[in-house]
This record gives C-alpha cells, sequence and structure tokens, in this order.
C-alpha cells in the first residue's frame, strides 16, 4: 500500500468515524431518550431561553401566552414525547418571526402576532413550528452541519491536529438552536410545512387561510423592507412556503376546505400585543408601524396612555408634512387627560422647541423635570431650557 | 519552491507581529481622522478587530475585563439593531436617542439600563455622554460609558465597556483621562 493510499484509507475511517446519522425518526413515547449531542442542543437551547425569559424581550403577556398554547394543545392533542413540553412566549420584537426550540419551548415575535389576521393563520404558523420540535429538527440540522464539517476535519487533521476539530465541535451545540431561530434546510422547512399543515386540519382550523398569512406576512415585509435573516421574512422563503401550502390545499378533498378562522377570539386577545409590538417599532424606527398600531389599539381603547404617547412620539420622530403639528396636538390631549405622565412633557417640550415656540417648550421641560427630577437625560433638558429661556 | 516557502514564512511572521501595541503614547488615526492617547500599561490594537467599524481597541488586562473602543458609523447605514438611520442635521441629543433605541433593540444585551445620557464636547464637538447597563452572552453585568459625536459623515463613538463589579470602578478614572484626550479632526 502506497503513501497516498493510506492516507486515503486513513481519512475514510476518520470521516466514518465522524459522521453521525441524520436520519432520525421522530419522538416516540413521553419517556425516549435522547442522544448525547441532543442533550447538548437542549441544554443550550436552554441557556438562550433562560436569557430571553429573564431580558426586556420577554413581553410577559401571561393571557396571550395561554392563548397561544391552548392552540398548540388543540394542534398537538396528544403528550408531547421524548421530554418535550410545548410552552409559548411572546417577545416584544417587531419583526415577522417565531422559532420553536428543541425542547419545545416556542417563541412568537409581536411583529408577527400584530400582523396575521385571525387564529387560524396563527395556527399555521405555531403548526409549523411545533413539527420542528417533534421531527428533531435542530439534531437533525446539527449533525447535517456535523458531518459537513467532519468532513473538513478530517482532510485538515494531518495538518492541524485537534484544534479545528475541537473549535468546531465547540460551537456545534449552537448549530440547533441557531437554526431554530434562523431557518432550517429546505427538506427540513417542506417536512414542518407538510407534517403542520396535517396537523392544522386535523384541529379543524381552515386550511384556506394558511397560504394567506404568508402572503401578509409578504406585503409587511415589502413595506418594511425586512432584510432581517429570519425565517418569515426573506422573500424566497415566504414565496416557498405560499406554493408549498397552496399545493396542500389542491391535495385535499372539497369537504375539508372548511373550519374555525377564530378571528373574534384572536381579535380580543391580539389587541394587547398591538401596544408592546408599537412600541417595539417605535424603538427600531419603524414609524409607520408604530403609528398604524397604535392607531388600530386606540380603536378599542382610546384611553389609554402609553400607546397615545407612542402614537404621538411616532409623529414627533417621523416628522414628515404636518407630524409636528400632529405630534403637539396628541401630546397637548395627553398632558391634559393624564397629567401625572412625565414623558409627555418632554416630548411636547421638544416638539414645541422645533415649531419655536419657545416659552411653552421650556414650562414643559420644566414641568417634566418636576415629575421625574432624577431623570436620566436631565442635563439636556436643563440644556433646552437654557436655549427656550435665553 | 524553498524560496516561496521562506517569504510566505516571512510575511506571516510580519502579519502576526505587532497586533497588539503598547500604550502611553498619542495613537493618530489613518488620514488623521481622530487622535488619542492609549493609557500607559495598556495595550493597543487596529487590526485584531473583527468589526470593520472599530477603528482602535485597546485594554489592561484582556478584553473581557476591561476594553476601550474607538468605532465609527457611517450616517447612510442603518444601525446595526434598527432600521434607525442618523441624518447630518440631527441634534446630538436626537443622535443619542437613536443610539438608545438602537442599543435597546440588541438581543445580545438583555437587561439593558440607561443611567445617564448628558450633553458634552466630544473630541471638540458637540456630543453626548451615555451611561449604559447590560448583560453579556455569560450572564455577566457590564457597564459601558459611551461617548459619540457627529463628524462629517460619520458619527464617532468612545466606549468603555467593563464588569459593573469591581473592573468598572476601578479603570474608569484611566478610561475618563483617555477619552478626554480623544480629538476629532476634519479631514
Amino acid at each position: 500500500m502506497n503513501r497516498a493510499c493510506a492516507a486515503l484509507l486513513g481519512g475514510m475511517v476518520l470521516l466514518s468515524a465522524g459522521c453521525a446519522t441524520t436520519d432520525i425518526a421522530p419522538h416516540s413515547g413521553p419517556a425516549a431518550t435522547l442522544d448525547a449531542d441532543e442533550r447538548r442542543i437542549w441544554a443550550r437551547g436552554r441557556e438562550e431561553q433562560g436569557r430571553l425569559d429573564a431580558s426586556q424581550f420577554h413581553a410577559r403577556m401571561p393571557e396571550v401566552e395561554e392563548y397561544l398554547e391552548r392552540i398548540v394543545a388543540r394542534l398537538h392533542p396528544d403528550p408531547v414525547p421524548g421530554g418535550a413540553r410545548f410552552r409559548v412566549r411572546v417577545l416584544a420584537d417587531p419583526t415577522l418571526n417565531a422559532f420553536a426550540m428543541p425542547d419545545g419551548a416556542i417563541y412568537v415575535h409581536t411583529g408577527l402576532m400584530a400582523n396575521v389576521e385571525n387564529e387560524a393563520q396563527l395556527a399555521t404558523v405555531l403548526a409549523h413550528e411545533l413539527v420542528h420540535t417533534l421531527h428533531r429538527h435542530g439534531l437533525k440540522g446539527t449533525r447535517q452541519m456535523k458531518n459537513q464539517t467532519a468532513v473538513l476535519a478530517t482532510i485538515g487533521a494531518g495538518a492541524a491536529g485537534a484544534g479545528l476539530a475541537g473549535s468546531v465541535v465547540q460551537l456545534l451545540g449552537t448549530v440547533g438552536t441557531l437554526a431554530s431561530i434562523t431557518g432550517y434546510s429546505r427538506d427540513l422547512e417542506r417536512d414542518a410545512d407538510t407534517e403542520g399543515f396535517r396537523k392544522l386540519v386535523a384541529a379543524g382550523y381552515d386550511p384556506r387561510e394558511s397560504p394567506k398569512v404568508f402572503r401578509v406576512l409578504l406585503l409587511e415585509t415589502a413595506r418594511a423592507k425586512a432584510k432581517a435573516p429570519y425565517f418569515f421574512s426573506t422573500h424566497p422563503r415566504l414565496q416557498e412556503r405560499i406554493a408549498s401550502y397552496e399545493q396542500l390545499i389542491q391535495a385535499l378533498p372539497p369537504a375539508q376546505l372548511t373550519g374555525r378562522v377564530g378571528l373574534e377570539d384572536y381579535t380580543a386577545v391580539a389587541l394587547p400585543v398591538l401596544a408592546v409590538n408599537a412600541e417595539s417599532a417605535l424603538r427600531i424606527g419603524d414609524f409607520d408601524a408604530a403609528r398604524e398600531q397604535a392607531e388600530r389599539f386606540l380603536q378599542s381603547r382610546p384611553a389609554d396612555p402609553q400607546v397615545a404617547y407612542v402614537l404621538a412620539e411616532a409623529h414627533r420622530k417621523r416628522d414628515a408634512k404636518d407630524d409636528a403639528a400632529k405630534a403637539v396636538q396628541l401630546l397637548r390631549d395627553l398632558a391634559r387627560a393624564h397629567p401625572e405622565f412625565p414623558d409627555t412633557y418632554r416630548s411636547l417640550g421638544l416638539a414645541l422647541m422645533r415649531q419655536n415656540a419657545r416659552l411653552e417648550a421650556a414650562r414643559n421641560f420644566h414641568r417634566y423635570l418636576e415629575l421625574k427630577p432624577e431623570a436620566a437625560d436631565r442635563g439636556y433638558v436643563l440644556e433646552f431650557i437654557r436655549q427656550c429661556e435665553s | 519552491m524553498r524560496k516561496l516557502i521562506v517569504v510566505l514564512l516571512a510575511l506571516s511572521l510580519a502579519a502576526c507581529q505587532q497586533i497588539w501595541q503598547p500604550g502611553g503614547s498619542v495613537f493618530t488615526a489613518e488620514k488623521n481622522a481622530f487622535s488619542v492617547t492609549v493609557p500607559a500599561g495598556w495595550s493597543f490594537t487596529t487590526r485584531a478587530v473583527p468589526a470593520r467599524n472599530v477603528d482602535l481597541m485597546a485594554s489592561k488586562e484582556g478584553i473581557f475585563l476591561q476594553r476601550m473602543l474607538i468605532e465609527h458609523h457611517v450616517i447612510k447605514d442603518p444601525l446595526p439593531n434598527s432600521k434607525r438611520t442618523i441624518a447630518a442635521q440631527m441634534t446630538p441629543f436626537e443622535i443619542a436617542e437613536a443610539v438608545v433605541d438602537d442599543l435597546r433593540a440588541d438581543r445580545a444585551t438583555p437587561q439593558f439600563e440607561v443611567n445617564e445620557n448628558i450633553p458634552t464636547v466630544v473630541g471638540g464637538q458637540s456630543g453626548f455622554r451615555l451611561v449604559l447597563q447590560y448583560q453579556n452572552a455569560d450572564n455577566l453585568r457590564l457597564t459601558e460609558i459611551r461617548y459619540g459625536a457627529l463628524m462629517g459623515d460619520k458619527v464617532y463613538f468612545v466606549r468603555f465597556v467593563a464588569p459593573s463589579r469591581y473592573y468598572f470602578a476601578r479603570d474608569r478614572m484611566t478610561f475618563d483621562l483617555a477619552a478626554s484626550s480623544f480629538k476629532l479632526n476634519k479631514i
């Protein structure tokens, strides 16, 4: 055997040792055991969940989360296999995304909830996500990645020793978690579409709503010019989802083209989500979305001071034609209705300063500091007062 | 062939050396965009920095214990975590607001808080100073001082980041001195 043959054989042995099977069956039975790499993925996912749940992004809306968990229970009424447990958290994030961790934690962004139109559309997304957990897509994605890197590690093993391989293996635990957020391979997504659709129909939801959700999201993505690498916010993937669900609908008998839409339940539960999402949209500078969602919320609850403030701020910060005047009007109304709310006076002062109404601006800045003497931006406000009164 | 290997090795060594340089002197950026005195006893680098917008990174004992960063953001680009862009006519207060909103939208910094947001002069320009707190990926509480000022088509940031416990308080004075030496130049 010459040296080249020996190297080739050695490489193949290393490669076969490095490859792990990606032919993974769905979990069966509640007591199913996890493979060692799967346990690592779950552990990493739980670390991430701990951080998310404790962060300012967790919207902490128990009623909404319970509602979402009821939808999940309807979609998957059986005991959850493999020790997974489905629970849903809402993240205050205006981007269009939802993702499931390998252990069954499902996260839904307020941006997604604010843009779908009814419960059936929401159920379409949730059904798709819970299949990622049930079919162990996190593990499959990780092993696919591991096998690809095993090839690289084998090629480089002679020269680099274990250094590269070691660092690659350290990264692997994150792959399953990351893919759950940013999207899986095309095959796994199609699997989630197909099985999710089956669950949607079995749960009695109207299957005709399923492609609509992606059309709604496609429109919103175009409006917001979203470029984020999220599953629900990239055009090709949304187009694929629409085509995939339309094919699935065509395969159904006509008698099954009906079912629960859940408009009223969804509308009632989603209302507070609009408020949270309007505030999140304001924060990331999507003033049009902030304004639109705040207005939708205020149609039902016109007296809510927090959302009225978000609407005023969206106008003030957008600063397009007539926005300054609109912001001043809204903030004056708010100050009259809720004189104890300090931030109103700061924003009103800023809006009036822009209109050169300096004395009135100064009065509002003074009022702001009276109500919030320890304000983090006190230094600025004192400077604004000096400018207005000089 | 042997000559080629020697040349490649020499180039590799040249690339490796002096990634970190000793502080204690004035650093002047390319095209004289800014200058800053890097504290004595600290090391700094302009090359071992993964992000393109970081012009200088300095540390005394390692970047996880304390780091000073000088960064720039081109105003026509959206801020990294949001869609917001900064306009040349924005006041320092408006820029600070946009920066805070952008940082608040960063998933990598949970438990984000703004402790201070004040107007100040940065590198000879009207700017702002933020004092921020947040957690990192290891749930370690960090405190950051971030100065910012607009110069031409860029916002420059002078940042100091350290664990809230011990290191922030210990090295803050050293950073304040370095920050006060920071000068922005028209180019």
